[in-house]
């Protein structure tokens, strides 16, 4: 079994069902992997079109069956949509990472609030809109979408790190050093030798 | 046979036109042949003689659910269940059609009356476990399926649905709060048991392989995802989970060109 015979699977998934938003993602996971960039952006818009298609037959099902008064298997139809709109922000958050890994500003800022979007508590697109507005040197603000980030999803190692160069940057070392410590603890692979040097001066934070 | 039956039922109305036996017998014979039109017509007549037997209201209905006049359809029924209180089997196609409708709530209502009067109605059991699709009916729809198959043990799709059931897990707990709690290995037990009565049911091999899938035993979990896409080769979710089990088994692989870092 190799990952050719796995992207063969998949490829037929699509085959028999176009509309299967996972299968594109799938795909478009194997590529990224592979460094295949284009190929992975494309599966991943047709990953988003499949997803919003099918949200929109959930909720109009949903809201046929709200107005027949059929209230369990219409909140079935709108919880299918909304798991679906979920995964619509992890495909945008996805293409966000592909167009931060190619430095395209513009296309990931799109896509990290087209994530948010679909789903306003996903701490992912709202780390990327950190390291947008940081990479533009927005330090303020930046630290905010960080806050918010982490807030969701304390068990970020990166969300920590990325808080703490932040707070570094607004030359607040004892912040700074705090985070680090908490992206420390969370991954001990994490290294940051001007970090590592201002977290020593702070032992307690 | 049946035409010579068709030609005495015949010369019998034309003998005596309001012969209500006739007219009826003649009715499921022609809906019985796909003559659809000519059977209304005799429905219609037997029932013109004879408004009060809730047989012949249950027959109509059931023609008239073939053909797609579903409000005139549910009349029918309502109204054999009118003269027949304890006609399950009316309680029951009402049921089905009422779910056809979308009406679910009342469609479940005329199932559990179907399975109050006829405590032995099999399907009744298994279409209103399907029904119950709300996890506060998680335990109800649970003796649904348990009870059709204490009935009739090689009701598979009874096993298969059980299985979906039980390894889907979605319940509220006694207070109300909504948990999943997936037993997989009671879902196990009744997928195999279908696969046991249909080696062909592709489906049961989905599932299955699925829940192999989450005991991490791949290499059975990948043969019955091979066996549902052997079976219907057009199984898209069984290529997607084949696929996912496939990469999720292959050797790490280091990467050579890591992404652009991070801001830090």
């Amino acid at each position: 079994m190799s990952l050719d015979t796995a992207i063969r699977h998949l490829q037929c998934a699509i085959a028999n069902n176009d509309q299967m938003a996972e299968a594109h993602f799938q795909l478009a996971k194997i590529y990224n992997e592979n460094s295949d960039i284009n190929a992975a952006i494309s599966e991943s818009e047709r990953a988003i079109s499949a997803g919003i298609e099918l949200i929109q037959v959930f909720e109009k099902k949903g809201n046929f069956l709200l107005k027949k008064r059929q209230f369990p298997e219409a909140k079935q139809q709108l919880i299918k949509a909304n798991g679906l709109k979920n995964e619509c922000s992890v495909y945008h958050v996805f293409l966000c990472s592909i167009y931060w890994s190619i430095q395209d500003i513009k296309k990931c800022t799109d896509h990290a609030w087209a994530a948010l979007n679909f789903f306003p508590q996903n701490a992912d697109a709202l780390l990327y809109l950190s390291y947008l507005d940081a990479n533009a040197k927005k330090w303020k603000s930046s630290a905010e979408n960080a806050e918010k980030s982490i807030e969701i999803n304390f068990y970020n190692a990166q969300a920590h790190l990325h808080m703490a160069v932040i707070k570094h940057a607004q030359k607040k070392g004892k912040d700074a050093a705090h985070h680090y410590l908490i992206a420390r603890d969370l991954d001990k692979n994490i290294i940051h030798n001007k970090l590592q040097k201002i977290s020593e001066k702070y032992p307690d934070a | 046979m049946s035409k010579e039956i068709q030609q005495h039922l015949e010369r019998a109305i034309e003998i005596s036109p309001e012969y209500a036996a006739a007219h009826f017998e003649l009715a499921l014979m022609l809906a019985n042949d796909g003559k659809d039109k000519k059977a209304r017509k005799h429905f219609e007549k037997t029932i013109e003689i004879n408004g009060d037997d809730a047989n012949s209201h249950f027959h109509f209905a059931l023609l008239l659910q073939g053909m797609v006049e579903h409000e005139l359809s549910r009349e029918h029924f309502l109204r054999a269940i009118e003269l027949d209180q304890n006609f399950a089997n009316a309680y029951y196609h009402l049921g089905l059609l009422l779910r056809d409708l979308e009406e679910y709530e009342e469609a479940k209502n005329n199932l559990e009356k179907a399975t109050d009067v006829d405590q032995n109605h099999t399907l009744a059991y298994y279409h209103l476990g399907k029904l119950l699709t709300d996890p506060e009916d998680y335990d109800t729809a649970r003796k649904n399926y348990m009870t059709a198959i204490d009935i009739d043990p090689g009701f598979i799709d009874a096993h298969y649905y059980l299985g979906k059931l039980l390894s889907g897990g979605l319940k509220n707990d006694n207070d109300g709060t909504l948990v999943q709690e997936p037993d997989n290995k009671g879902a196990r037990t009744h997928y195999e048991k279908a696969i046991e009565l249909d080696i062909n049911y592709a489906k049961a091999h989905y599932n299955l392989a699925l829940i192999l899938t989450k005991q991490e035993e791949f290499e059975l979990a990948r043969k019955h995802f091979e066996k549902a896409i052997d079976i219907n080769g057009e199984y898209a979710k069984a290529h997607f989970h084949l696929a996912l089990l496939i990469k999720t088994t292959l050797p790490i692989k280091k990467k050579t060109a890591p992404a652009k870092k991070k801001n830090s």
